[in-house]
């Protein structure tokens, strides 16, 4: 912006902004200096907010205190499987969208968007008893099968290969280039950013997914880190607030590492997309 | 002739793992969601055909008047509190600002921090005797109160939580929306005249009412899901007394609590039609109340 701005108005843009990061931050400090305590600090009041010693401890004992290391190599399997599998899945059809011409793609098309608006929650009981059915329910595929395919994945890849230049795959095609060829070294070299940015997204809402996993887990042994989590909220741990912050630390570390190296990605993703998870 | 065939073939092949796993997952289960909403069925025993009655009961349960209503106020409050905030930070940060990456990255925080450590976190903060909300409170003047055992406040104190998770999202994409808007029309205002208000009024919201009515819907679609908040906040019970139990909350409880798929089912189409409503509405406002440029 090259509007001219007074020193005054520079000062309070920056007063107003610097206090509204301030609110949005403080639970992140609270969490943190909580999650270095010992249980008499916390309980003192008015608060004490540096602990006197910083106890990582902490984070050992609450890692111990549930199979946390259990719950951490389940979720990394349920989210880099689905990861890897809709991008498959979905980068397979954005090219028959893309590229291809065949009866009913239109409609076909139109199906896969609408798929998006379906609220998850209609389709809730019919697939517990098709798991059921299958005898998945409290196994890694009732964690993973339902999340096969993406409408979202399929229509942003295919947004993205629509740019691409047919001349390419023409001249690609000349070569003798087989179908599957074209797609491997012609499209998804092209087309790195959005994969990227689609499999960003699809990993921090399959490893933050709550529902789900609450609904067709049933062992402590088969719970995720977000499931894992709450039912340390709720009982298992009691009030051991200290042990608490830990635990929703490590739980929720993995994704804010992911948007801190891959900031770029996540927000253009999500402001041309504009969907929540 | 045979060159389509072998064009269509392969199309087909390149689509059927996709088509397979959305057919299984996403369009069956709406078909058999809509069986089941004329069915009463404990999961257990044959389904037994009631007609109607699962849909007439929707309109006769006390409870679920509550909880639509709960619903209601959770939804509105939240995206119009969250939209109005996130709208006027989005207004500050763009300009040229030092630390604008890092105040950016800062209100986008929450929104990629898990739900569930999220509502872990909110929950020490609303402790009564040492919980920072009460702390804060005293130094004002008020006096700490467990906000969350509260019928008339438990469900506030989620909302309050809900907006700080979510106004780095609406803030994102309206920040998005704003540097879409052409610098020269600012320009030509400022020499006619026109000061900040002016400009804000007659530029900016004007021009950003596609990205805002997009927000809306598409945040109150999201809002009417809620789940997990109301799960940890509440223990999972909903309480106190039905206070913070929500549309979605209220389907879980009748299908895995109360063991009614046919009943839980008959909400889960209330659900759809409430999107298909409110996806309607936003059609017809954008189309009536957008301002391109």
């Amino acid at each position: 912006m090259k509007r001219s701005t007074s020193r005054l108005e520079t000062f309070l843009v920056y007063a107003v902004l610097g206090a509204a990061a301030f609110i949005v931050f403080l639970p992140y400090v609270w969490m943190i200096l909580a999650a270095f305590k010992t249980p008499e600090e916390i309980f003192v009041y008015p608060p004490q907010w540096l602990p006197a010693v910083w106890r990582w401890q902490n984070f050992v004992d609450a890692w111990g205190k549930a199979p946390f290391g259990r719950f951490f190599i389940n979720s990394i399997i349920v989210s880099v499987s689905i990861v890897v599998i809709q991008v498959t899945t979905s980068t397979l059809a954005a090219y028959a969208f893309a590229f291809f011409k065949f009866p009913g793609k239109n409609i076909l098309f139109i199906l896969y968007l609408s798929i998006m608006m379906v609220p998850t929650q209609v389709t809730l009981i019919p697939n517990f008893v098709t798991l059921k059915n299958l005898n998945l329910l409290n196994t890694f595929g009732a964690l993973i099968v339902p999340f096969l395919a993406s409408g979202f994945g399929t229509f942003l890849i295919r947004q993205q290969f629509l740019t691409i230049p047919t001349d390419l795959i023409d001249a690609a095609h000349i070569d003798g280039a087989s179908t599957l060829r074209i797609l491997w070294s012609v499209l998804i070299p092209l087309s790195r950013p959005t994969l990227a940015t689609f499999a960003l997204l699809s990993a921090m809402w399959h490893w933050n997914d709550f529902f789900w996993p609450l609904i067709v887990t049933s062992s402590t042994e088969m719970r995720t880190m977000p499931l894992g989590l709450a039912v340390f909220t709720q009982g298992e741990a009691g009030t051991e607030w200290h042990l608490l912050m830990a635990a929703a630390i490590f739980t929720a570390l993995p994704i804010i590492l992911l948007f801190l190296f891959a900031q770029k990605q996540f927000v253009q993703g999500i402001a041309n997309s504009g969907l929540k998870g | 002739m045979k060159r389509h065939l072998k064009e269509w073939f392969t199309a087909y092949t390149l689509l059927a793992p996709s088509f397979i796993g959305l057919a299984t997952f996403i369009i069956w289960p709406m078909i058999y969601s809509g069986y089941l909403s004329f069915m009463k069925w404990d999961f257990l025993t044959e389904p037994r055909f009631v007609g109607l009655r699962n849909y007439e009961k929707l309109f006769n349960d006390d409870v679920l008047r509550l909880v639509l209503w709960n619903t209601a106020v959770y939804s509105v409050a939240v995206v119009f509190i969250t939209l109005i905030l996130a709208l006027g930070l989005a207004v500050l940060i763009n300009r040229d600002l030092k630390f604008r990456a890092a105040l950016r990255a800062i209100f986008f925080l929450p929104v990629v921090t898990t739900l569930v450590a999220v509502s872990g976190l909110w929950l020490f903060i609303y402790t009564p005797d040492f919980g920072l909300m009460s702390y804060i409170l005293r130094l004002f003047g008020s006096s700490g109160q467990a906000w969350l055992n509260q019928p008339n406040a438990a469900l506030w104190a989620i909302i309050i939580m809900m907006v700080w998770q979510g106004l780095g999202y609406d803030m994102i994409i309206l920040l998005s929306g704003l540097q879409n808007i052409r610098e020269d029309l600012y320009e030509a205002a400022m020499i006619d005249g026109a000061g900040h208000w002016a400009l804000f009024w007659n530029i900016t919201l004007p021009l950003l009412s596609p990205t805002l009515v997009f927000l809306l819907i598409v945040s109150i679609i999201q809002a009417f899901r809620v789940f997990d908040p109301v799960y940890i906040m509440s223990g999972g019970t909903g309480g106190p007394a039905n206070s913070t139990a929500t549309l979605v909350f209220y389907l879980y409880k009748q299908a895995f609590t109360n063991q009614d798929a046919g009943y839980a089912s008959a909400i889960a189409y209330l659900i759809v039609g409430i999107a298909v409503i409110l996806t309607t509405i936003q059609l017809t406002l954008s189309k009536r109340w957008v301002t391109y440029q």
